[in-house]
């Protein structure tokens, strides 16, 4: 099983394409039954026999089917794709603050965070359900606006390594491109659903009206109809779940793998399963409104498999089970409330398998390809990395995390602070610029805002360069606390202290693209996306732009910045290019902005490219810098494939 | 084709769709009411904070100003109603009642607070102080984080009641009981106290 992240993104579209087409078709056959229904019901009622071609009779079946099933479906495709934030606020889902004070939700703080600096991805805001099973989901629609959320039973009967089982999983999901394909599968059954919801509403209205006046024969007739749909509508969602649910199964087996190779512990999303088993309510969720979404949820969330397993949303918990652990008897761990450990909150323990083996009945652990080339290979390692997470990864993250300063890392936890974070992050090193964002600081920015910069000024100042963007990504949680109209000022204030000083570095880019990309995607109305691009010849032109920059950054010299430019572009697209380096005074950030905006409407195989062209034109000269990883970082951000820090680190 | 039963199928499509519409405008409500909740959990993370800093605020000022007892035992009493009235909107931030008693208790506990750090002006001793320094910065931080995040609470809190004022949500608002959430308001006084003096 391929577990590259490009391949994984790309089947979960495919499957989403595929989707679409069986949608259209059940549409139609939906449509044609419901005529030749119609028919029947007109000949039953009428004494000659009726005419079997009827365009106009056609013409209403059509628009009312359509009408009917595709508005269900885009209702529910609306209600559930406004974001994660969303979904877990309907299931009445508490937020967990970085400034929380109790020890489990802590840990479960500690465990997302690590493994979100391990996966590159801003830290997703964390959510906890008041429910008694042991569950959780993911939701959102991109990895930059997803959230995990945690049943509380979950916080009380897993253990560290459990949870973190738990998360990965989760991240898996979100890692994998799941949440789309899964809000789509629900959409499109929900509308088919609403044809026999249709059909028991005239049947109850058929009985009623009859019993008043009208003869036998037309309520005969009415009920007839209405029981028509209905099982119509029935039969249609039954087959619509089994093919969701055989697709959601696939999915769940795999973040199940996924969970394993993140942490490199079968023990731990394996002894979650098992104590799911063990426990009396499961992995039940009470509220109601979990039927909307029982698909997200890591496992069953209602009594019941259905039909022989067909209509499962998840594979048996044995049979997963027995996937992590194959000497699993079956037999469940009786269940017990989990004090938290002090030494527990300290961190992970290295994974239990060792790096490379095989684990039991799972997919072997992806190889990093083996290129001989040195420059490719460092491209094709970065872009393998993308969207991976490995013990190792973590184990990283954490080290990071603990080089961070203790008061910055309080400051990324709490909205006010974390403000003057950013803020303090984008003053400058040169001390009469940063005198000039100061004085204008001091005139837009309320009183204390600007008291909490300036204390931040000289820890974030001592900062080294590669902790920058794992700051941010802790930060990301507290600033998406703010409301609207505190955004919006703030996002006013990031853009004028970036101008301040004329010109826009690159760290102020890949903040503000990091900063803009998942900030506004919770506080602004977006656009939809155009078609996407999946040919890399339409992209050439976008792609020099991009790599110019590139080039120029990393070499002053022409001749250099040439022979990086060629090594990324031949890495692109191979030896048939005609585009030449972009002169440097020509390069700027704004061109760089839409040419990324450009590369980001493609397939994830073009994706793929991009990020290997982009790493290749980096390496060219054997040497990578800071500044170089974080506009990668930077530009993988804007794609939307998540660079790990450690995918940087290991080739330096 | 009977003619009554076209009819009676278009009714019967508008009348789902209608319903749809619904149970979207509830569920909008749901979550706009969620958001300002969890909203409040922000600022009761601070308030918390700081009933916990002024006992240490009193034990620090205590050895100073021992004939000041009466200003001191305003600003225990103050926190202790603060801390009910605390307890009750956390349980439930949409409830308007609870959250007027929190209002005036904040009011009080400001008041009272702002009190204690004039009389404070006149002990030098006390200024000079490096424990009562250190609580005073921490008590100002954590001012700073309540006024940030009760603009956000207040914010998120107007958005639901301006959402569920509007028609046709007003009628759901009516049928589910949607009732108009309160906001946290910042008396003035709170707002100048309690003071800093970095000096």
């Amino acid at each position: 099983m391929a577990t590259d992240f490009f391949q994984q993104q790309d089947s979960a579209r495919r499957r989403t394409v595929q989707l679409v087409v069986y949608f259209v078709l059940a549409i139609l056959v939906l449509i044609a039954l419901v005529y030749g229904l119609l028919l029947v019901f007109g000949q039953q009622r009428a004494s000659e026999p009726v005419e079997w071609w009827q365009p106009e009779l056609l013409m209403v079946v059509a628009a009312g089917v359509g009408i009917l099933v595709g508005g269900a479906s885009l209702f529910k495709v609306a209600q559930l794709a406004s974001g994660g934030r969303d979904v877990a606020l309907m299931m009445g889902g508490v937020e967990v603050t970085g400034t929380t004070t109790d020890p489990r939700q802590r840990r479960l703080l500690n465990i997302v965070e690590e493994m979100a600096i391990a996966a590159g991805v801003p830290v997703p805001p964390v959510y906890v359900l008041d429910e008694s099973g042991i569950n959780a989901f993911a939701a959102g629609y991109a990895p930059g606006d997803a959230v995990v959320a945690v049943s509380q039973g979950c916080l009380e009967y897993l253990t560290r390594d459990e949870l973190q089982g738990v998360v990965a999983h989760e991240f898996s999901h979100i890692l994998n491109g799941d949440m789309r394909l899964n809000v789509r599968l629900i959409a499109l059954i929900f509308g088919i659903m609403v044809l026999s919801a249709v059909g028991r509403v005239i049947m109850s209205l058929g009985g009623r009206r009859a019993s008043g006046s009208g003869g036998r024969d037309s309520r005969g007739g009415i009920m007839m109809l209405g029981l028509g749909l209905f099982v119509l509508g029935l039969v249609g969602a039954f087959f619509g779940r089994v093919i969701q649910a055989a697709v959601s199964r696939q999915r769940e087996h795999l973040a199940d793998a996924s969970a394993v190779q993140f942490t490199r512990n079968p023990d731990g999303i394996g002894g979650a399963l098992k104590k799911i088993g063990g426990l009396k309510e499961g992995s039940r969720i009470a509220n109601p409104r979990a039927a909307e979404i029982g698909h997200m949820f890591i496992a069953n969330a209602f009594a019941g498999e259905g039909l022989f397993g067909l209509l499962a949303t998840h594979p048996p918990l044995i049979a997963r089970i027995r996937a992590l652990d194959p000497q699993f008897d079956g037999q469940f761990p009786e269940v017990r409330r989990v004090d938290v450990d002090r030494r527990e909150l300290e961190g992970p323990r290295p994974g239990r398998v060792p790096p490379g083996s095989k684990l039991p009945g799972l997919p072997g652990i992806p190889q990093v390809p083996q290129v001989l080339l040195p420059v490719l290979g460092f491209a094709d390692a970065a872009a393998a990395r993308v969207g991976q997470i490995d013990p190792e990864a973590i184990q990283h993250a954490r080290a990071l995390f603990a080089s961070i300063p203790e008061a910055l890392r309080v400051a990324a936890q709490e909205p006010f602070t974390a403000r003057a974070l950013i803020y303090a992050l984008l003053l400058d090193q040169r001390a009469d610029l940063r005198n000039r964002q100061l004085v204008r600081l001091k005139g837009d920015a309320e009183p204390p805002d600007l008291a909490a910069t300036v204390r931040l000024v000289a820890p974030v100042q001592a900062l080294t360069d590669n902790l920058r963007l794992p700051l941010l990504d802790l930060a990301m949680p507290a600033l998406r606390q703010m409301s609207p109209p505190q955004h919006q000022a703030f996002r006013a204030q990031v853009e004028a202290l970036m101008n301040d000083d004329q010109r826009v570095s690159l760290f102020e880019y890949t903040l503000r693209c990091v900063l803009h990309r998942h900030l506004d995607a919770q506080f602004l109305p977006q656009s939809s996306r155009g078609p996407m691009q999946s040919s890399p010849q339409k992209l050439v032109s976008p792609m020099a732009k991009a790599l110019s920059l590139l080039a120029w950054e990393g070499q002053p010299e022409p001749e250099k910045a040439n022979r990086a430019f060629d090594t990324g572009m031949r890495s692109f697209i191979g030896d048939e290019y005609t585009v030449r380096l972009t002169p440097r005074e020509k390069c700027g950030l704004a061109e760089f902005d839409v040419a990324l905006q450009t590369l980001n409407q493609s397939v994830p195989t073009v994706k793929r490219r991009i990020v290997v062209a982009c790493a290749a034109c980096i390496r060219a000269d054997k040497k990578v810098t800071v500044r170089e990883t974080e506009l990668l970082r930077g530009i993988c951000d804007t794609l939307d494939c998540p660079l790990p820090p450690l995918a940087m680190v290991e080739t330096q | 084709m009977d003619p009554i039963v076209i009819v009676l199928l278009v009714i019967l499509g508008v009348g789902l769709l209608l319903v749809f519409w619904l149970i979207g405008i509830y569920n909008g409500l749901v979550i706009a009411r969620n958001r300002f909740k969890n909203a409040f959990a922000q600022i009761d993370v601070q308030l918390k904070r700081r009933y916990d800093l002024i006992p240490n605020l009193i034990e620090a000022v205590k050895g100073f100003m021992a004939h000041e007892r009466e200003t001191l035992e305003a600003v225990i009493n103050a926190r202790k109603t603060a801390m009910a009235a605390e307890q009750k909107v956390a349980a439930n931030p949409a409830e308007p009642t609870a959250m007027k008693e929190l209002n005036q208790a904040e009011s009080l506990l400001g008041g009272s607070l702002g009190r204690l750090f004039a009389l404070s002006e006149a002990y030098p001793d006390l200024k000079a102080n490096q424990n009562m320094l250190a609580l005073q910065e921490e008590l100002t931080s954590t001012e700073n984080k309540i006024g940030f995040a009760r603009q956000a609470f207040n914010d998120f809190v107007m958005a639901y009641n301006n959402q569920r004022q509007v028609f046709p949500t007003v009628m759901v608002a009516g049928m589910f009981n949607f009732a108009e959430a309160a906001l946290l308001e910042a008396e003035k006084q709170e707002r100048e106290a309690p003071k800093v003096s970095f000096k």
